[in-house]
């Protein structure tokens, strides 16, 4: 199963979801979406944002578990 | 009777001349002329076919001597009256979830369906009546025929189609979750 470390992430920059969400220039929703790993696909434009934004690459943000069902 | 010849002709032109309009409307206009064409269609065109449906069955039912007829006549009346009424009340909640663009639902593919079924039934229940009118014919005149109508293949073929949309849909609606649900 995919895992978005974005709330580790987010901790570690000492940086809080609105002013990622005023960075990337995505809604507070979808961020939520995105966090709470509700969300079905991440778009390419959307990562580059993140990974701009947060000064990471996408291995940082997407992490692969092992054992639980598939996304 | 020739009076009501001439109603039916000049019913059946202005519907011919209506349905074209419909469908030109249909061919050049947007979604949402599109689908206030349709609404003012379902809405008052349905009404007045099954109106029509019940009035003229009244009317033939002068037209039938034998009571057993007259009994079978008015009970497939009766049931394909109330199908259309289903039909007609589950295509305006169709209808009412497109004008408020709400078009992905799973709620739209389960009453395209559900119209389905109710056309499909509607054949079935033509077929049945179709038999037990032509063994009853077989008592009354001595000769087997079973009354055979085009409109059991219509409502067949619609109902197959509307199975198959409503499948489309439930994909559509699939892949717009996930569209909705792609950050």
């Amino acid at each position: 199963m995919i895992k978005i470390e974005l709330t580790t992430i987010l901790k570690e920059k000492n940086m809080t979801s609105k002013q990622l969400v005023k960075l990337i220039g995505i809604t507070e929703a979808n961020l939520s979406i995105l966090r709470s790993g509700k969300a079905k696909a991440i778009r390419f434009t959307t990562l580059n944002a993140i990974c701009k934004a947060l000064n990471c690459t996408p291995g940082d943000i997407l992490k692969f578990k092992e054992g639980d069902k598939n996304v | 009777m020739q009076f009501l010849f001439y109603m039916l002709v000049i019913a059946a032109i202005v519907f011919t001349i209506f349905i074209i309009y419909i469908i030109n409307i249909i061919k050049t206009g947007d979604w949402d002329t599109s689908l206030k064409i349709l609404n003012i269609f379902v809405k008052y065109g349905l009404i007045i076919f099954i109106l029509s449906q019940i009035i003229l069955s009244i009317f033939s039912l002068f037209y039938i001597g034998d009571g057993l007829l007259i009994f079978v006549f008015v009970i497939k009346q009766l049931i394909v009256t109330t199908f259309f009424i289903f039909i007609y009340f589950k295509t305006m909640n169709l209808l009412d979830n497109l004008n408020n663009n709400n078009i992905f639902l799973d709620i739209n593919a389960k009453l395209s369906q559900e119209i389905g079924l109710y056309f499909l039934y509607l054949s079935v229940t033509e077929i049945v009546i179709g038999f037990i009118l032509g063994f009853s014919l077989i008592s009354s005149s001595g000769s087997f025929n079973i009354a055979t109508n085009n409109t059991i293949f219509v409502y067949i073929i619609v109902g197959l189609v509307l199975q198959i949309i409503s499948k489309i849909l439930q994909k559509a609606t699939e892949i717009y979750e996930e569209n909705q649900l792609t950050i």
